[in-house]
């Protein structure tokens, strides 16, 4: 055996796309790494999209894999390769407000269904849980496109710009309806006493004496 | 009680944001991630295979045409090309968003002729075309659209969670999403409307005007009496949340036209997207794709979510033998999933409705012991509660009403259940 002839085998390391704009561009090529790429750096982001906009007690991986698939699906259409996470963004806010219809198509044909309101939450504080509970039942009032735009909004925290790439209208619509959505929660949030309670002893910004 | 009218809305509001940030996150392992992606990638191929089997039946075919009208050949391929549109006072962006430039709406025009005008603040976009027309979405707001007749025209406007299938017509479609009201006003032609209250279709004729509203449950079908006797402006929420004026319009749910089911049954064999059509309301659909394919076979292949969707249009359709079939296929299929679990739920609320009792008891026991925070678990067990009772075992019920109010003390079957426990 020659020891001082040693040969180490290369290995293919695989590309790393640091941009987005190279990994789009990559996907557009139909390069074999790059949409396991895409899925390693964005099914985190897509997930939490998924769980948040739904709510607590959700399923969300096949919801995830929805807009995958349409995503990888739309690539073609991907023109700009540096907008890849808004193009992603975008579609799984479909795939969620489709996911909400068809929830909505199910109350409407269950009028007695509490599925949402008997969700149970994560959290280890059973007073935070049943805020978020029914802070949830509260979003379960709004239309599809409402509770989406308030989810990437408020909750999601993404820029005004980046809300209305995802549902596809004018930075000015957003805003509007966004302050409207705000007003229209506040005033729910107030009719519900158990809420009122939570915030007023959780919320150390209360004005009362 | 304390008054939420002196905190500030904005950090009420910030507060609850908070808490969903905090507890909802991404909590996938390392395992589930991987999982995950297996799966993404099996469905991709599969879904590159069938495309694949389906160009090559279409390469076949063409090159038997082509033997046989060797002269048509160009002929062919030209008609082959999906119609093209421009856009005037507005832009479409990649994925086929409408946006105005202006003022005014912006107008799509294609290339048959066809043309459609969205009006002042509506939303919409293009979904795909085709040789044969175009999918269309209203968001919300309205349009003016004018599609010319031609044989094989397909055309299909998605109005909210209302679709419309034109063959070649003019018709004023307006869709209010915070009013949740519809209203389509015919001009010329005839459309087929699907949707919430409309699950059968509802055709809509030239001089008819639909009005659905779809809070109330109200469905109306009204000769139109032009926009000015109606006093209707183009501003759809004002005027689509008004009550209706005359009380002669008639409910109808009548059967959708042929037309309609060739154009629909087309447009869905291109993309098998069953949870979409039933959020659309188009149950009779996603029946009849699965009559198509055999109840066997659509049982057998179909993915998880288009199962639960099949299974929720028969049972929205009353066809409670291929709802059975479904919701068992879904258990058997894919043990242990969410879908698996309500399917057990389902299976109660059919036995129920068959005065299959025991049957029904069986199944919410069922879904209670495998799902025991989910999604029905509150009305599981109201149900058993109930179905309990019916059968006389007025004891054991009670004791179920003791478990209901622990665990839903605010739950919609906790009146019934001080009511069963209050009547010693």
């Amino acid at each position: 055996m020659d020891l001082g002839a040693q040969v180490v085998p290369l290995q293919r390391v695989p590309p790393s796309y640091e941009s987005d704009a190279e990994l789009g561009a990559a996907l557009i090529r139909g390069e074999p790494a790059a949409a396991h790429l895409v899925w390693k750096r964005y099914a985190p982001l897509v997930r939490r999209i998924v769980k948040r906009t739904l709510g607590p007690g959700y399923e969300v991986d096949d919801y995830a894999q929805d807009a995958f698939l349409r995503f990888f699906t739309m690539v073609p259409s991907l023109q700009e390769p540096k907008a890849l996470r808004n193009f992603l963004v975008a579609v799984t806010t479909n795939v969620v407000r489709d996911a909400l219809k068809y929830r909505w198509v199910r109350r409407i044909m269950q009028p007695l269904s509490t599925e949402v309101s008997e969700k149970a939450a994560p959290g280890d504080d059973p007073s935070e849980r049943e805020a978020l509970r029914r802070f949830y039942k509260i979003l379960d009032g709004l239309s599809a496109d409402d509770r989406t735009a308030y989810v990437l909004r408020f909750i999601e925290e993404m820029d005004l710009t980046e809300v209305a790439d995802a549902l596809g209208c004018s930075l000015a619509t957003v805003k509007r309806r966004l302050s409207a959505i705000h007003k229209r929660i506040f005033k729910m949030v107030e009719r519900d006493p158990a809420l009122v309670e939570y915030l007023t002893t959780r919320n150390g910004r209360s004005h009362d004496a | 009680m304390p008054s939420l009218k002196r905190l500030d809305p904005d950090a009420a509001l910030a507060e609850l944001a908070r808490l969903a940030r905090r507890d909802l996150v991404d909590t996938a392992s390392p395992s589930e991630d991987a999982r995950g992606w297996a799966e993404v990638r099996e469905r991709l191929a599969r879904n590159q295979n069938r495309s694949r089997r389906r160009a090559m039946t279409w390469i076949v075919a063409a090159a038997a045409i082509a033997v046989v009208l060797v002269g048509g050949i160009g002929m062919l391929m030209g008609r082959s090309k999906p119609i093209e549109y421009t856009v005037e006072a507005g832009t479409i962006d990649e994925g086929g968003y409408v946006r105005a430039t202006g003022a005014a709406g912006p107008t799509i025009r294609f290339s048959e002729g066809s043309q459609v005008g969205f009006l002042p603040s509506s939303r919409g976009r293009i979904n795909s075309t085709t040789r044969d027309g175009a999918q269309l979405t209203v968001e919300d707001g309205g349009a003016e659209v004018a599609i010319v007749h031609r044989p094989r025209a397909e055309w299909l406007v998605d109005v909210g969670p209302f679709a419309i299938n034109v063959i070649g017509t003019s018709f004023k479609v307006q869709w209010s999403s915070a009013e949740e009201v519809l209203d389509v006003r015919m001009h010329a032609g005839i459309v087929g409307v699907r949707g919430p209250l409309a699950a059968g279709g509802i055709t809509v004729k030239a001089g008819q005007r639909l009005v659905v509203r779809v809070r109330s449950g109200e469905v109306r079908l009204d000769p139109d009496r032009g926009e000015a006797a109606s006093g209707v402006r183009d501003d759809a929420t004002d005027d689509l949340g008004a009550a209706p004026s005359n009380d002669e319009g008639i409910i109808a749910n009548t059967p959708r036209p042929q037309a309609d089911r060739r154009a629909t049954g087309s447009r869905l064999s291109e993309v098998r997207n069953w949870s979409k059509l039933l959020a659309s309301g188009e149950f009779r659909s996603i029946l009849s794709q699965a009559e198509q394919m055999g109840i066997e076979s659509a049982l057998s292949t179909t993915s998880r979510q288009d199962l639960a969707a099949l299974a929720d249009a028969a049972r929205y359709s009353r066809r409670t033998d291929i709802a059975e079939r479904a919701l068992i296929a879904e258990r058997q299929r894919f043990k242990g999933s969410v879908q698996a679990k309500e399917a057990a739920f389902f299976l109660g609320r059919l036995a129920e409705d068959a005065s299959k009792l025991r049957d029904a008891v069986s199944w919410y026991d069922t879904y209670l012991a495998e799902a025991p925070n989910g999604s029905y678990a509150s009305e599981g067990l109201g149900r058993k509660m109930v179905a309990i009772q019916k059968m006389g075992g007025t004891e054991t019920a009670r004791q179920v009403a003791r478990q209901y109010l622990d665990r839903f003390p605010r739950g919609a079957y906790a009146v019934a259940a001080t009511q069963l426990l209050d009547s010693r």
